[in-house]
């Protein structure tokens, strides 16, 4: 492997790292705030990036209103099942464990009903970016993959400032560490909870969007992306904000170094090893959260 | 300016409070005392809406907030300190100030109200940045009275306040419900200790199994014989040999 050829590797393996990373802090989000796992979050992935073709095929819009509309698409998507599924069950007191289940149906239910709107090809989406190389340190570079890293970094700075210092960020931490004192703080924890799906279905919208422009955009393209992000949830340790930003660029890095390495045909069965290893080695992941909170 | 009529509530089929009556008037201080188990915190959770009741009225300021949520019911002025203080513990001491000025009634005096609780507790101040589940009892105890001060209380209930803390920051909780009283706020104390309750309190309430048993001054019920019986000398037993239970066999 040449000096290019790693820089190259890693480039590309760090922005399709923030893409899981940007996955992968919804599916965090989410646990913490419910502890329900979320199979349907891919799906709001894909959602994020038709939507974001759609308008890009309606108006012809400029790269920033695709990507705002896929990040609009994916949160009303996300806000939506919250409300109509996943609440209407807590509200039965239905388990977790079932709900649960409720998300992988949902995941199949919105994959047919993309499949009915979009068709079954895969649909090639506009060039967002300046396609030409530039030129980064000496090395030339993809355009696309700096500006994917740029964005994902910049989507996830605004989260931390967003729980560290907004008074609606504070109170959707506090509603998911004690639900019932956050009550009596007068926080609706129901309002919260749809916040959180919200937050994390815009952030999955907008991976969706990133993604697509990598690729293409298929009905299906959420389901396997969001296994592993929830991969790299898992290995950043599941319900940590900061391991799920860590544990997407890490797994990023290690499927497309081995896709280099060994072969891109291995590269999905790659990361499912690296998942079992996990769950052998550490089981807790590298960062451990202490109880639920967002 | 809070009346209980009547009221019941329980967990699914088990019933904690029967036909309960509790009024209190604006500016007092009353205890409700009683055993583990008794319907203490029931009591408080209904009143702040985590718990429906199944019958009977609640009326806060002459308006009936039986089926009010939560929030709604802060947004009266209803504050409710639950036991075991409860701070966030992963959101620093300041987040979690901010959280008590959540509801609505409280935005405005947010700042204001934050220096107050630093005055009023200069520990805090000392650790603002730091995360509440890194305090240690006493000084969650003083971010929960804190907390419950940002949320601009009209009626405040407090649940066990003295539990698992030693002496000393007992004394400084005392001070804490007195500065609270002084500024006016209408105080629901719910307390194991009873001797500390009943002499922070004018009035008290003794409920036994989900019912009001006693009813009547501090004083009185802390010559009562039957109180003295069954809350106040419990305490020499707990501090005698730690096992109440037996303590009361022999």
């Amino acid at each position: 492997m040449t000096i290019d050829q790693l820089v190259q590797t890693t480039l590309g393996g760090l922005a399709i790292g923030c893409i899981y990373s940007l996955i992968a802090l919804g599916i965090s989000m989410i646990i913490r705030a419910t502890d329900i796992l979320h199979f349907a979050q891919g799906e709001m992935l894909m959602i994020g990036s038709m939507a974001g073709l759609s308008s890009f095929w309606l108006q012809g819009m400029p790269f920033w209103l695709v990507l705002l509309a896929g990040v609009l698409g994916g949160g009303l998507v996300s806000m939506l099942v919250e409300v109509v599924v996943y609440r209407t069950l807590r509200l039965r007191r239905v388990s977790a464990i079932n709900i649960m289940i409720a998300t992988l149906g949902v995941s199949i239910v919105l994959q047919n009903v993309a499949r009915l709107v979009w068709g079954s090809e895969p649909l090639r989406y506009p060039t967002l970016f300046a396609s030409g190389g530039v030129k980064f340190a000496g090395f030339t570079v993809s355009p696309q993959l700096i500006w994917i890293v740029l964005l994902s970094g910049l989507i996830m700075g605004v989260l931390i400032l967003f729980f560290r210092f907004t008074r609606l960020g504070i109170a959707m931490q506090a509603a998911a560490q004690d639900p019932d004192v956050a009550q009596l703080m007068g926080i609706s924890v129901d309002r919260t909870t749809t916040y959180t799906f919200a937050i994390s279905g815009m952030m999955a919208g907008a991976a969706g969007v990133l993604l697509g422009s990598l690729f293409f955009a298929s009905f299906n393209m959420g389901f396997l992306t969001g296994i592993k992000a929830f991969v790299a949830a898992t290995l950043g340790g599941l319900g940590s904000i900061a391991g799920a930003m860590i544990g997407g660029l890490i797994f990023g890095l290690i499927e497309t170094f081995s896709g280099t390495l060994i072969s891109t045909a291995y590269k999905d069965a790659v990361g499912m090893v690296v998942l079992i290893a996990i769950l052998l080695f550490m089981p807790t992941g590298l960062l451990t959260r202490g109880g639920r909170e967002v | 300016m809070l009346r209980l009529s009547n009221v019941s509530a329980g967990y699914g089929a088990v019933t904690a409070l029967r036909k309960v009556d509790i009024s209190l008037e604006a500016g007092e201080v009353v205890a409700l005392i009683g055993s583990n188990g008794a319907g203490k915190s029931t009591a408080l959770r209904t009143i702040s809406g985590l718990i429906r009741p199944t019958a009977g009225t609640i009326e806060f300021q002459g308006e009936v907030i039986t089926n009010l949520s939560p929030e709604q019911i802060v947004a009266r002025g209803i504050v409710h300190v639950p036991e075991g203080r409860r701070v966030f513990p992963r959101l620093s001491v300041q987040q979690n100030l901010t959280v008590g000025a959540f509801s609505p009634r409280a935005h405005g005096k947010e700042k204001a109200t934050r220096e107050r609780v630093f005055e009023l507790f200069p520990r805090l101040y000392e650790r603002r940045r730091q995360l509440a589940g890194s305090l240690s009892g006493g000084e969650q105890q003083m971010l929960a009275f804190g907390r419950a001060m940002m949320a601009q209380p009209v009626l405040l209930m407090l649940d066990e306040p003295s539990l698992g803390l030693a002496p000393i920051v007992v004394e400084e909780i005392a001070n804490a419900i007195d500065y609270f009283r002084e500024s006016g706020v209408t105080i629901l104390l719910v307390e194991q200790n009873a001797e500390l309750a009943l002499s922070l309190a004018t009035r008290g309430y003794v409920i036994e199994t989900g019912s009001i048993v006693l009813s009547d001054s501090s004083d009185r019920l802390l010559e009562n014989p039957k109180v003295w019986a069954s809350y106040l000398g419990e305490q020499e037993w707990e501090f005698a040999d730690g096992d109440p239970a037996q303590a009361a066999n022999t």
